[in-house]
């Protein structure tokens, strides 16, 4: 589905494909990825094991509204856009142990000056949790982003591995959310992969019988190794607010 | 033959003792028989043996009292008011050593009986016989107390506890033995507790200034089916806590403190320099709703510390015990309806 060869981002549609260029960085990205692999493999062999044989289950269901940044240097300044995406998210609990969690959204980010491009977003997560304690998840999963401009489609995936610090307020009825990936193997088409790249979250969840809503502030960077005499940074943001139902186990 | 030797000595050491009881047994024996043929000076002569401190046999309460019965009874039967006088003093002797010594009619004469009704005139006593042990359903059953004074008195048979609750079982005019019935009730009607229980006699003489007492004690047991324990009270660790503690409502504020600075930090620390750190429109709003989140949580927990889910499960708990128990207490007094008091002289016997 590219488009166009270069990364979005850049008004210089004559970037090529980003070239192998070996060094500290790339180096550093290759370790990256191998520890995300054996920590997904850990993870993995964690999941088959909590999962109980007469589990019950429980399930959640929202809606998503976001308010989304998105931020890029391609080396040639900051280029900023922004704007809402709308979506849903599910959970499957199984037990008091395991989860998991689906995630879409799309919308369309506005450049906030004429320098960059308006761009279409569309986005889909998968997540499988287990909770190691009542208050940490440590989770794998899969993530897939589309950026959709006039002239080029970018593609996105990327292996997250993670945790997450649930501070449960005493009542049961609000929990706090602090939470950190890793992720290891992120593609981009058209670019390098990047030798960096990390989302960290923070918000609030609050539920009163089957209804839950929450916010939550979420943040993803990727530095990209250098080529071409240019270290490539993206950053996508964003304001999440979800409200749903909550109904079984849990 | 040494060995011989001594089992013989043995024995003979242990003979005389045993000589001695079968001896006045058997001097009692002769007397009354001599007594029945009429040898009255001869059986006198045997019982005044019986009697003498320089008798060298064992003379037991009993025999002893049969003994002064039968001078009495053979002096009686002598012509003269001096003996008459001295089988009244025998008579006398026998009833202050036993008050329920009795001369049966039929196998005495006129003369005898008015001698030892002269005795009982003169001499005053009050008395109890041993209870014999016996079962009692409460409330119906009856045990029978045998009591006596030695003639017309005011006689009072009461019955106390150690704590001192009791029963005046009679109290009214008497004259020689009296049964009376005790159907195992207290003064209130409310059944004996187990225990030791102080059975007086108490007689005052209508015919003499005198007064005497007599006393036997009683061990009075429940005999009942086996009673369930009810269940104890609910401890501190059978209960959940009805309250937060206070450290509840700072841990509320430092959690959603905790969001807000996390939030924050990640906009912060963790966004990209290169591209302008992060936007603090976004984190700020986690962070404001964290920050809020806490303040509220703290200022309600602090304002109202119960947990409603605790308080109405520690409800269920107290009232299943209590029904627990209230089953318990039914059936532990089915049970205690059913009781019989086994009542038994105690060790002590009579005073």
């Amino acid at each position: 589905m590219n488009r166009g060869r270069g990364g979005l981002g850049s008004r210089d549609r004559s970037v090529s494909v980003p070239t192998f260029v070996p060094g500290h960085w790339r180096t550093r990205g290759t370790a990256h990825r191998r520890f995300g692999a054996a920590a997904g493999f850990a993870l993995g062999l964690a999941l088959l094991g909590a999962v109980p044989a007469h589990a019950q289950l429980g399930v959640q269901a929202a809606g998503v509204a976001a308010m989304a940044e998105h931020r890029v240097n391609a080396g040639r300044g900051v280029e900023q856009s922004s704007g809402t995406l709308l979506g849903a998210e599910g959970m499957l609990f199984i037990g008091t142990r395991m989860e998991f969690f689906v995630h879409a959204a799309g919308g369309k980010l506005t450049a906030d000056s004429a320098f960059a491009d308006d761009r279409d977003v569309g986005e889909a997560e998968v997540r499988a949790s287990v909770l190691t304690v009542p208050w940490l998840a440590l989770h794998a999963g899969f993530s897939v982003r589309s950026f959709g401009a006039a002239l080029a489609r970018q593609r996105w995936t990327a292996l997250r591995f993670g945790g997450e610090a649930r501070l449960a307020f005493v009542g049961g009825v609000v929990t706090g959310v602090l939470r950190g990936e890793i992720l290891p193997g992120v593609t981009v088409s058209g670019l390098e992969r990047p030798s960096r790249a990390y989302a960290a979250g923070a918000g609030l969840e609050y539920r009163a019988g089957v209804l839950t809503a929450g916010l939550r502030y979420d943040l993803e960077r990727y530095d990209f190794p250098l080529v071409a005499g240019v270290e490539r940074r993206e950053q996508l943001s964003s304001l999440k607010a979800h409200v749903g139902l909550r109904l079984g186990r849990r | 033959m040494r060995r011989l030797a001594a089992v013989a000595l043995c024995l003979l050491s242990l003979a005389p003792p045993l000589a001695a009881q079968s001896n006045t047994a058997e001097m009692l024996q002769r007397a009354r028989r001599l007594y029945e043929d009429v040898e009255v000076e001869q059986a006198l002569v045997i019982l005044r043996q019986v009697i003498s401190p320089a008798s060298p046999y064992v003379v037991s309460a009993e025999q002893r009292v049969d003994a002064y019965k039968y001078l009495g009874a053979s002096l009686a039967l002598q012509q003269g008011q001096a003996k008459r006088d001295s089988a009244v003093t025998y008579f006398r002797a026998a009833l202050e050593r036993d008050p329920f010594v009795d001369l049966e009619p039929q196998s005495f004469s006129p003369g005898q009986l008015s001698a030892f009704a002269d005795a009982r005139s003169r001499t005053f006593a009050a008395a109890v016989r041993p209870v014999r042990t016996d079962t009692v359903v409460p409330g119906s059953g009856q045990v029978t107390i045998r009591a006596l004074t030695t003639h017309a008195a005011l006689l009072r048979v009461e019955l106390r506890s150690v704590t001192g609750v009791g029963r005046v079982l009679y109290d009214g005019e008497n004259d020689g033995l009296r049964e009376v019935q005790w159907d195992g009730l207290l003064g209130e009607g409310s059944l004996a507790p187990a225990g030791r229980y102080q059975l007086d006699v108490i007689g005052r003489s209508r015919l003499v200034q005198l007064a005497d007492t007599a006393s036997l004690y009683l061990d009075v047991t429940h005999l009942h089916p086996p009673l369930e324990d009810t269940l104890p009270d609910l401890g501190p660790g059978d209960l959940l806590p009805e309250q937060y503690p206070l450290s509840v409502a700072t841990g509320n504020l430092l959690k959603g403190l905790g969001v807000a600075a996390g939030a924050l930090l990640i906009q912060t620390a963790l966004s990209s320099g290169d591209l302008g750190g992060g936007n603090v429109l976004l984190s700020g709003a986690v962070a404001g709703a964290g920050a809020i989140t806490g303040v509220v949580s703290f200022s309600l927990r602090q304002r109202n510390r119960s947990i409603p889910a605790n308080i109405a499960e520690n409800a269920q708990r107290r009232a299943a015990r209590e029904a627990e128990n209230a089953g318990v207490r039914g059936r532990n007094a089915e049970k205690l309806r059913q009781t019989r008091l086994l009542i038994a002289p105690a060790t002590g016997g009579v005073r």
